[in-house]
């Protein structure tokens, strides 16, 4: 039993860091699909902004199996640690997304990507 | 590797600009002119003409259209031109008659070319002293030209070879005799001028031997001729005479005409007509067949004739003095075509309202003549007549100058249908009438168009009803219900359109649509009215699509009128915008009129009076209209009759500007900085003093009374130019009107005179864009500053400072604020020849442009020869990011000054005659440059190559992003750029632009000596369907799918129902 917990414990840091793993496999795929704005970089790049959410959403699920028999399978309390590595590790894979948003020039981040919305006023007489 | 990629982007970029072939005469067109003319002459059916634009051309008689012309540069003015060997003419020009060219007539090729001496050391003169005449040459059919130039050297020149035979100089040099004509019999030249004594001018005659051009005799003549309008008559005598005699020489003393037959030994008597009292002679063009016309005091016209040894009357003209029936006559003379001479008479019937002609036909053999005569409906309220005093109409002091040439049917010399008639009149037209048919008629005075502007013209009837109406006054309910049904109906519209009407391409030529009164827009706002004031006393209203004159009105010349005569010169125009009139008497409805155009003038009157008048017309009748003070207007007075101005200042006027509060009301500035309004009424005067704290005008320090103290007003070294901020105040213990004082002022350097100053080009309303947006996405801020100016000047004598060896005059460019004077950007220009002419500049937004000539003399220069533009951006704060909001700062904030201004210069492959930039409705698309140039052609000129930004090394992929290319010293001289297609688009002065309704598409009109409008899209037509849009295919395929629902609909219908009755 104690090995069957070890055992759970153990697939449990496992899918924690599983984001963390896939990471280099995306990043190569982000490095293949160039820096242009195409249908092709963007779905990659819409994908990795994406998934981090989609599994932070059903990350109680996620880790329901590995929950430690006497607890509350889909609480927030269980695996505490492992859940906290996992978003950690999610947030990487969408800071990798918006980096390359940036890179790809998406993010709105300078001046003068928020330049239609400056006004200027009534002329001033003198 | 890279060049060649920017050379490919940049053609496959430069392949939308070009204009297409099927576009030509389209999109564009074009109005060659040749000027007003000064001189005609009828050279079979050809009318050889020199205008006083500096040039010499040919007509055709036929149709009035141009065969030839010879453009002449300003400093090489046509002089005198004689026709020889009835197939070419040789034309003398230049300062002295320096420059003798022979053209063939029919074609206008350039024969010949030869300078007699250089024009730098030509002698002036106030009276003629260029003249040119043609004898037999030596070889057989060839021709020997004798010119006459500097007032003292004749030349004889054979016409083939162009090779100087002799000259002969007087041994005086000019210094005591002036001589003005050249006449050649077979053994001598006559060279006939006059000798200054101390009252009066006397005559002085050399003849010379043809052969060698030595002198045979030289004689004064005692004459006592009037200094002030010397004039004497070289009569030839008529081929038939057996012992061919030397010329007569007629002039008038005091009011007795005196005669001498000239030998070459020059031995005679004077011979002197005794009996009538003789008021002035006149040279009628027939002098060649011993004809001229003088005039009695009784008011009769003598047609006089040198037989061969002495001057008789021939033949009486009564009535030919003005009165109160008639205006003066006219007379011209001419050969018909068995060399007859005929002489024609030519005045205006006040009695008829017509122009009469008369033709006096000699009989020789009799000793008699016959007069016959017709009217002609010459149309004075357009060409001539310059006012209406009570039913009596004045002519101007020569409105008509009749230069005319009488043609007869070889058989019957009685008909009158083959007579020509051409006459130059007032307003610079030339007419041809055939008999009492008008042939044709050239408008020249479009060559002398000083101001002008766009009008837009209205929407057609089926689009103004979406239009009419206002939201002003309604609710909010009101509104979105009015907002509604116009979407609605423009819906529809756009449906109805769409369906069944026509695709209109951009290219459309809408022109041919409704007749020619109906003026309306079309659908993209190409179609305007384009308003032109002419220095020769006309307005004219423009059709943008054609280049049709819609109407034509005369400056009336209000008092000058009466006697005095005087010119009305065109000085500024302003559309004024609609107005809301007041409402009509029983209050029901409110009248909206239309928008008017002010033409602000000065009157200078013979009298030396200058006077400000301001005239307003509606732009798309030429009606008068009536100032709104006066109340109700008589329909009548309008449209006939020359238009009536407002003596707005009684005397010149220095500045003049629209004041900003929306209704147009025009504030010019006299003589003593004192603001007069046009319209003057209490409301404008209210308006101004509410303005008046906001408003800031530049003047330079008045250093003449003429209103812009342009170059050479003042040459003194001592006295130093100021450049005066002025703003205006109201005190009325001291003065009823506004009045300008100083606020700050700049002095300018030792001799530096202000050549112009421009205005900041953009347009009120129009929401631009305040930033650029650099590759990595930050933001330069534009420098948007309504007060910014640009002041051309011309320094005279600086060089002696500045050690530099060129002539010492330098061009100055500054840019300034106007309400506290800070100098923002400053340029020294080179001055070649000591002259700031070719220093051209535009500003629009924070875009400046100039362009100037390097003489490749200037200290630190680069020493190239050749033209530059230079490119000046403007931008808030030090570096990309910085923002001081410059378009809505307070003048007197430091942070006005803290700018920084990005320069680049180009070599330019031509010379720039005027400049400006592209205007679009809204300001989205760029903004190209128009440069007209040397070539006589107008190009454009990318903005993008114009980016002062342009990288000098690699381009960086943030540079590449937006849009920069590497810089290249040399603009290209693409023919792909050249908007005016190979079209002679001569001496532009001006350029013009006018937004169309299309955002991507902006009118581009030259005026200079021709006119040239075309369309620009500096981004392409991005708001209009491309040429090769399927339209058929879209709505045959929508056609289809609405058809496949329809037909779909049931069946799927039936199928969900037999799905729901047998699914469970």
């Amino acid at each position: 039993a104690a090995s069957y917990t070890a055992l759970k414990e153990k697939r449990a840091w496992d899918l924690a860091i599983s984001p963390a793993k896939s990471l280099p496999m995306q990043a190569f795929m982000l490095y293949m699909s160039g820096g242009g704005v195409q249908i092709f970089s963007m779905g990659i790049v819409f994908m990795l902004l994406l998934t981090p959410f989609k599994n932070i959403a059903g990350m109680n699920a996620a880790f329901a199996p590995f929950a430690p028999a006497p607890s509350n399978s889909t609480s927030w309390n269980t695996l505490p640690l492992q859940k906290l590595v996992y978003v950690a590790c999610n947030l990487l894979t969408l800071a990798v997304g918006l980096w390359k948003y940036r890179s790809m020039g998406l993010l709105p981040t300078g001046t003068g990507d928020w330049l239609a919305f400056e006004t200027r006023g009534q002329v001033r007489s003198i | 590797m890279l060049p060649s990629l920017l050379v490919a982007s940049l053609s496959l970029a430069t392949a939308g600009w070009a204009l297409h072939e099927s576009d030509v005469g389209v999109v564009d067109w074009h109005t060659r002119l040749v000027g007003v003319p000064l001189q005609n002459t009828f050279h079979g059916d050809l009318i050889l003409t020199a205008t006083t634009s500096n040039v010499f051309a040919a007509l055709n008689a036929t149709d009035g259209s141009i065969a030839w012309r010879s453009i002449h540069d300003d400093d090489d003015p046509v002089a005198a031109f004689d026709v020889y060997n009835h197939s070419n003419v040789a034309l003398l020009s230049g300062p002295g008659g320096s420059t003798l060219r022979t053209y063939d007539t029919s074609t206008g090729h350039l024969l010949l070319e030869r300078r007699l001496h250089n024009p730098a050391h030509a002698r002036r003169h106030e009276i003629q002293h260029v003249a040119i005449t043609t004898g037999p040459g030596s070889v057989e059919g060839s021709t020997t030209l004798f010119a006459l130039t500097n007032g003292d050297t004749v030349s004889r020149i054979d016409s083939r070879s162009g090779e100087v035979v002799w000259t002969w100089s007087s041994p005086d040099e000019g210094s005591l005799v002036v001589y003005s004509h050249i006449r050649t019999t077979p053994d001598a030249v006559y060279a006939v001028g006059f000798a200054k004594s101390k009252a009066a001018y006397t005559l002085h005659v050399t003849t010379l031997s043809i052969a060698n051009g030595s002198t045979i005799a030289s004689v004064n003549i005692p004459a006592n001729l009037a200094k002030d309008r010397p004039s004497f008559v070289l009569l030839e005598a008529p081929t038939s005479s057996l012992a061919a005699p030397g010329p007569c020489l007629t002039w008038l003393e005091s009011t007795s005409i005196r005669a001498a037959v000239l030998t070459p030994g020059l031995r005679g008597q004077v011979q002197i007509l005794p009996g009538v009292n003789y008021t002035r002679i006149q040279d009628i063009g027939l002098a060649g067949a011993g004809q001229l016309i003088a005039f009695t005091q009784d008011g009769s016209a003598h047609v006089m004739r040198y037989d061969g040894e002495s001057l008789r009357p021939m033949w009486e003209f009564t009535d030919v003095a003005p009165s109160q029936t008639h205006t003066e006559s006219y007379f011209a003379g001419s050969l018909s075509e068995d060399g007859e001479p005929r002489i024609a008479s030519v005045y205006w019937s006040h009695a008829n309202h017509k122009a009469i002609h008369q033709t006096f036909t000699p009989r020789l053999a009799e000793g008699k003549g016959q007069v016959t005569g017709y009217t002609f409906p010459f149309r004075t309220h357009e060409h001539g007549v310059i006012r209406h005093v009570g039913s009596v109409s004045l002519y101007l002091a020569s409105p008509l100058t009749p230069f005319t040439k009488v043609t007869f049917d070889g058989r019957s010399s009685h008909t009158h249908e083959t007579t020509r008639l051409l006459l130059t009149t007032s307003t610079g037209t030339l007419q041809l009438w055939k008999h009492d048919v008008l042939q044709w008629s050239r408008e020249e005075a479009l060559s002398t168009i000083r101001v002008a502007t766009f009008v837009p013209l209205p929407p057609s009837s089926a689009s103004s009803s979406l239009s009419a109406g206002s939201t002003v006054g309604q609710g909010i309910s009101g509104t979105v219900l009015t907002c509604i049904r116009r979407f609605s109906e423009s819906i529809l519209q756009h449906l109805r359109t769409y369906a069944v009407g026509p695709i209109i391409h951009e290219d459309g030529s809408t022109r041919s649509s409704g007749a020619p009164s109906a003026l309306y827009s079309d659908q993209f706002g190409f179609r305007q009215v384009i308003v032109a004031a002419t220095t020769e006393g006309v307005l004219y209203g423009l059709d943008s699509s054609d280049g049709r004159v819609i109407w034509r009105r005369l400056f009336g010349l209000g008092w000058a009128s009466d006697r005095v005569g005087g010119r009305v010169l065109p000085v500024k125009m302003y559309v004024l915008p609609a107005k809301v009139g007041r409402v009509s008497d029983d209050g029901s409805k409110e009248e909206t009129l239309k928008q008017t155009v002010v033409v602000v003038t000065q009157r200078r009157a013979h009298n030396s009076l200058v006077d400000t008048v301001v005239f307003e017309v509606d732009p798309l009748t030429g009606d008068d209209v009536p100032p709104l003070e006066d109340g109700e207007s008589d329909a009548s007075r309008s449209r006939y009759g020359p238009l009536e101005g407002k003596d707005v200042i009684q005397g010149p006027m220095i500045e003049s500007f629209v004041l900003p509060d929306g209704q147009g009301t025009v504030a010019m500035l006299d003589e003593f900085l004192q603001v007069q309004l046009y319209p003057d009424t209490p409301a404008t005067r209210a308006s101004l003093a509410n303005l008046a704290p906001s408003l800031h005008l530049v003047l330079p320090t008045r250093t003449s009374s003429t209103p812009s103290p342009g170059r050479g007003s003042d040459n003194d070294v001592s006295t130093r130019a100021q450049l005066v901020g002025h703003r205006l105040t109201f005190n009325d213990n001291v003065s009823t009107v506004h009045v300008a004082y100083p606020t700050w002022r700049i002095m300018l350097g030792p001799g530096e005179t202000i050549r112009e100053t421009i205005r900041n080009g953009k347009d009120a309303g129009q929401e631009l864009s305040v930033g650029k947006v650099l590759g990595d996405r930050r933001t330069l801020y534009k420098y948007l500053n309504k007060h910014l100016r640009v002041v051309l000047t011309e320094a005279k004598g600086i060089g002696a400072q500045t050690g530099l060896e060129s002539s010492g005059t330098m061009c100055g460019l500054y840019v300034l604020d106007s309400v506290k004077g800070t100098v923002l950007y400053r340029a020294r220009l080179p001055a070649p020849e000591g002259r700031c002419d070719d220093v051209r500049a535009a500003f629009v937004d924070h875009w400046l442009v100039y362009s100037y000539f390097e003489d490749g003399t200037s200290a630190g220069g680069d020493g190239t020869k050749g033209w530059r533009i230079v490119s000046v951006e403007m931008y808030e704060g030090k570096k990309p990011d910085d923002v001081t909001r410059s378009f809505e700062l307070s003048s007197y904030s430091n942070a006005t000054t803290d700018i920084t201004t990005y320069e680049q210069a180009y070599l330019i492959p031509y010379g720039v005659t005027a400049l400006s930039t592209t205007s679009t409705r809204l300001g989205v698309t760029l903004k190209n440059l128009i440069v007209a140039s040397r070539r006589r052609a107008v190009h454009s000129v990318p903005r993008r190559l114009l980016d002062p930004r342009r990288p000098l090394g690699k381009v960086s992929p943030s540079e590449a992003e937006e849009g920069l290319v590497t810089y290249d010293a040399v603009l290209p001289d693409d023919a792909r750029l050249t908007l005016s297609h190979n079209y002679e688009v001569a001496n532009i002065r001006q350029i013009m632009n006018a937004p169309s309704r299309l955002e991507s598409t902006s009118l581009v009109l030259a005026i200079g000596l021709d006119l040239f409008l075309t369309r620009v899209s500096p981004s392409g037509t991005f708001d209009v369907l491309s040429e090769n849009f399927n339209k058929a295919q879209l709505v045959l395929t929508i056609g289809g799918l609405a058809l496949a629902i329809g037909l779909a609909r049931p069946v799927v219908r039936r199928r969900q129902l037999r799905g729901r009755w047998y699914s469970a």
